[in-house]
């Protein structure tokens, strides 16, 4: 089978540079959070002896006038979904094997494009020119993973027929592999997938189990794992501009409704139901606030998802004041109506007779609960037209 | 068959609403209302917008019989009072 592998190296920064044209060519490190520490999560090519995973004091002693950012992690994802979406238009077998990682399913295609090369520069224009893609073909996913991390930016290189050749030179640190097992490999003085190739299989498996088998035979070229069609979820997002950056639950409801009004009319949901919403926000010096929520029953309406949400919304800690918010939608249902009870007035009286078998036994006595009735609404006394009636469902 | 459980009856669960509330009024010669005392404060009486008597329960011994007035006080208040023409004390009736 041949596979394209499509990498996007340093993708976190080329997408923070598309949303800000003024990052170009300046030393750019964004960070992430792991644990309490701040750890490098990507870096630009002038923020020189920076990398991934370093922590961030070190990063900054490093790189001076360094611009930092907080990793956007939806931002990158969705930005990658775009390609990946595109991708889609140029081959039915799209997989996504990470943030800037796909693999294309290439069979039968050549003929519908005129050839490889052609098919192959549809696929290098399927992604914006900016982010520099490179290109693998091989008849696996690693040899094409390897032949794409050789080639430049903007090309593509196929790997030859010998892909056992082809790989041995490079080093073990392209495999699949955990740290740990990286290390014990170069503690072992194995350090290119030649080396590795050349032992035994049974003498890695003893070493590195499951994993070191699989590392072996990928090491040999030999890669038959088959190609998982990527399934992006269908989704709806509204999003809209806080005039000014704020805090106030008031307004955050408010836009909440908006933008709930807005995402419900939408000729993808309507008629249908939801069942998750994530909210995202961007807030200044911070990292973006992202808030996801999965409903017990999907949502038909605006007013129902927006009475969930409220209650949800009660107890909010923000970091800092939202500057914007983006509403999402998924979890998208092919419902068109929910079954309703039968004796749905029988239930309600039954929650009703719990919540105040509850309060009884929270009071100690009958709950003071009245209910308004017409007694006489005839009578020309008025305190005769209506009464209380203690409360008993 | 329902048993009966020969408990003693408690407290009426029921309670009436929009209960006549005894008020001070000054009135004038023709028991008219001039003015009402609500919570230690004179509100004189601007208008009387209407006036009905009921007389109710004539056979019992205690019959009823007032005479309402829907007035207006000075703050521009909408109010209905009554007085009992049996008694002559003056009520406030909300509802």
């Amino acid at each position: 089978m041949n596979i394209a592998c499509v990498l996007i190296t340093h993708l976190p920064v080329k997408s923070e540079q598309r949303r800000d044209p003024a990052l170009e060519g300046r030393p750019v490190v964004i960070t992430e959070s792991f644990g309490s520490k701040q750890v490098v999560l990507d870096s630009s090519p002038e923020a020189r002896g920076v990398t991934t995973g370093m922590s961030l004091q070190e990063a900054v002693s490093r790189s001076k006038d360094t611009v930092l950012l907080r990793a956007d992690e939806p931002y990158y994802d969705s930005v990658f979904a775009e390609m990946l979406t595109s991708l889609e238009g140029r081959s039915p077998l799209v997989e996504k094997a990470g943030l800037g990682c796909a693999y294309v399913g290439l069979d039968g295609l050549e003929d519908m494009y005129g050839g490889e090369a052609r098919l192959i520069a549809s696929l290098l224009h399927a992604v914006p020119h900016q982010f520099n893609p490179r290109i693998g073909v091989a008849t696996g996913k690693f040899p094409a993973y390897v032949a794409a991390v050789t080639s430049s930016g903007g090309r593509a290189s196929k790997a030859p027929e010998d892909v056992a050749g082809f790989l041995k030179e490079f080093p073990i640190d392209l495999l699949p592999l955990s740290w740990q097992n990286k290390t014990r490999l170069h503690h072992f003085g194995l350090h290119t997938l030649g080396q590795l190739a050349a032992l035994p299989a049974g003498s890695v498996q003893a070493q590195l189990r499951a994993e070191g088998s699989r590392a072996w035979a990928l090491a040999k070229g030999v890669d038959s794992r088959p190609l998982k069609p990527w399934q992006h979820e269908e989704a709806v997002a509204e999003f809209l501009t806080f005039p000014s950056p704020t805090i106030t639950r008031h307004a955050i409801l408010t836009a909440l409704a908006t933008l709930l009004g807005r995402a419900f009319v939408r000729p993808e949901i309507k008629g249908r139901y939801v069942r998750t919403a994530t909210i995202e926000s961007r807030i200044v010096r911070h990292a973006p606030w992202v808030k996801h929520f999965s409903f017990k029953e999907s949502m038909g309406s605006k007013e129902r998802a927006l009475f969930s949400l409220k209650s949800r919304l009660d107890n909010l800690e923000l970091p800092g004041p939202l500057e914007d918010m983006k509403l999402t939608l998924g979890g998208i249902t092919g419902e068109s109506g929910i079954q309703s009870s039968l004796f749905s007035d029988v239930r309600k009286h039954e929650q009703l007779r719990e919540m105040m078998r509850q309060l009884e036994a929270l009071l100690g006595c009958k709950p003071p609960i009245y209910q308004m009735k017409e007694v006489e609404p005839w009578s020309r006394i008025p305190e005769r037209r209506q009464a209380l009636v203690l409360f008993d469902p | 068959m329902v048993q009966n459980p020969r408990e003693t009856a408690g407290s009426s669960p029921i309670r009436s609403l929009n209960q006549p509330v005894p008020i001070q009024v000054e009135e004038d010669a023709y028991q008219r209302p001039l003015a009402i005392s609500l919570r230690r404060r004179r509100l004189e009486v601007a208008a009387i917008d209407d006036l009905w008597e009921i007389d109710e329960e004539w056979w019992r011994e205690n019959p009823i019989v007032r005479r309402y007035y829907q007035v207006t006080t000075e703050d521009g208040r909408p109010m209905t009072v009554f007085r009992d023409l049996a008694s002559g004390e003056w009520y406030r009736q909300g509802g």
